[in-house]
């Protein structure tokens, strides 16, 4: 195995300890040693029991005027609360301090107030992964809050001028005083039970002195709004005032006003909304309807395509065709053979009588017996006459004699 | 139908519509039930009134 450098095994350990979650946000409690205040304001100190030390180092970015650290001293017992790191070139771990409690004094309200709050921190009550989505629409808004006062009025009005579609149920209580938490309690369980449900709980009360608000940083209170199934919408105060009700809280609003908008939607937005589903609902009706038109145009042309109708053209069409190429040929074949006719005509012309009779040639007529005389043997006994006749007339004849060539 | 229901059921029949995949029949069917949601919906937010109730837990302190 090769030698790894003292780099390496700081880095190494570093990782180990960040990774670690034990080491993250915890509360260790000693007594201080050690302890050193350097000119920039950070406190390097160390920490202290019967066995063992540890170093700690609070930086001068954590100190504010609440932190209580003017009077740190070595001997004090403090709890410190704090990450647990490597600081790689030293090799050495420390604790780097976020705040400091000191042991004393633990009997104070801040002091009380920070350590519950790193009490619910470790038990994941702040914890945002496991709040509660706030319903868009509700139907019903559980208010637990002051009858009186301007906090409910706040309330109806903002509700009232955005979303009147839901039904609000104020459950009354006293928002300061020995009996407030118990009664807020009380108004979380019973907007919880089945028969009373609401959508939404909304706890709230106007400004006030950290200490009238002090009820809004009560454990049970916390463990109530933890424990509730249904979400809740947490406006104590003003928008500084900060309280672990507004913590464990699924949503914190500034004021009561702003608890109301977060609760229901604005009416105004929801019109608009529905307008446009109705415009889109127009759009795409027209749409379907235009391509089913065009589908049927479609098809109402490839229907006729195949109608009897159209049959009944493609074969008139076809009969006209062969009818009209039938009559052409016809024409033709007729013309031809008047042609052949005439031709044969013109020369049958030049065997006609006249024709003979023009080119000088004679006919020989035997009068008594009316015909042609071709030959010495057509001549009958008693013939001794004979007409020849020429082009322009006629000449009388009487036979002296026949003789054969 | 509660009133999201209802504004869920027009948006689903948008959905519908929009993705153009129905008969002509169920068109003209959504397009009538999107219709009457809306103007239901318009309806409910224009003309409710505020209602308020108030419990008395006096009687009964801790529940």
């Amino acid at each position: 195995m090769d030698p790894i450098t003292v780099s390496q095994l700081n880095s190494y350990v570093k990782a180990m300890l960040d990774m670690d979650t034990n080491l993250r946000n915890i509360l260790i409690s000693g007594e201080i040693t050690n302890f050193k205040k350097h000119s920039s304001g950070t406190l390097y100190f160390s920490l202290r029991d019967q066995e063992s030390i540890v170093k700690a180092v609070m930086f001068s970015s954590k100190i504010t005027k609440k932190s209580n650290t003017e009077n740190l001293k070595n001997g004090m017992q403090v709890v410190v609360q704090g990450n647990v790191r490597c600081y790689e070139n030293t090799g050495s771990y420390q604790i780097y301090v976020e705040k400091i409690f000191i042991d004393g004094t633990l009997g104070n309200n801040y002091t009380k107030l920070e350590l519950l709050k790193l009490k619910l921190l470790s038990q994941n009550f702040f914890d945002e992964s496991r709040k509660k989505n706030i319903l868009k629409y509700p139907q019903k808004i559980g208010i637990i809050t002051s009858e009186t006062g301007s906090v409910i009025q706040d309330i109806r009005k903002v509700i009232s001028r955005r979303y009147r579609v839901c039904e609000l149920i104020l459950y009354p209580v006293e928002v300061q005083g020995k009996n407030s938490c118990n009664k807020i309690c009380s108004g979380i369980r019973y907007f919880n039970t089945p028969e009373n449900q609401t959508d939404v709980i909304i706890i709230a009360r106007g400004g006030g002195s950290n200490e009238d608000l002090s009820v809004f940083n009560e454990e049970n209170l916390a463990v109530e709004i933890y424990n509730s199934e249904i979400p809740i919408i947490s406006a104590i105060g003003h928008e500084t005032d900060f309280t672990i009700c507004d913590l464990v809280a699924d949503r914190r609003a500034s004021t009561p006003s702003v608890a109301a908008e977060i609760a229901v939607p604005d009416s105004e937005s929801i019109i608009n909304l529905i307008n446009n589903y109705e415009k889109n609902l127009e759009i795409s009706v027209n749409n379907i309807f235009d391509r089913k038109t065009q589908k049927i145009n479609l098809l109402d042309n490839l229907i006729n395509t195949y109608s009897p109708d159209n049959k009944i053209k493609n074969y008139m069409n076809s009969v006209n065709y062969f009818n009209e190429l039938l009559i052409k040929n016809m024409s033709f074949y007729l013309a031809k053979k008047e042609f052949i006719i005439e031709n044969l005509n013109k020369r049958l012309e030049k065997y006609s009588k006249n024709n003979i009779l023009d080119q000088g040639y004679s006919i020989i007529f035997d009068n008594i017996y009316k015909k042609h005389i071709k030959s010495i043997y057509d001549f009958s006994d008693n013939t001794n006459k004979i007409d020849i006749i020429m082009k322009d007339g006629k000449i009388e004849c009487e036979i002296n004699n026949i003789k054969k060539i | 139908m509660t009133f999201e229901e209802q504004i869920k059921k027009l948006e689903e029949i948008v959905n519908i519509l929009e993705s153009g995949e129905k008969t002509l029949e169920e068109t003209v069917k959504l397009y009538e039930q999107g219709r009457e949601i809306s103007q239901n919906c318009k309806n409910i937010l224009n003309n409710s009134k505020e209602k308020i109730v108030v419990i008395n837990n006096n009687s009964n302190q801790e529940i």
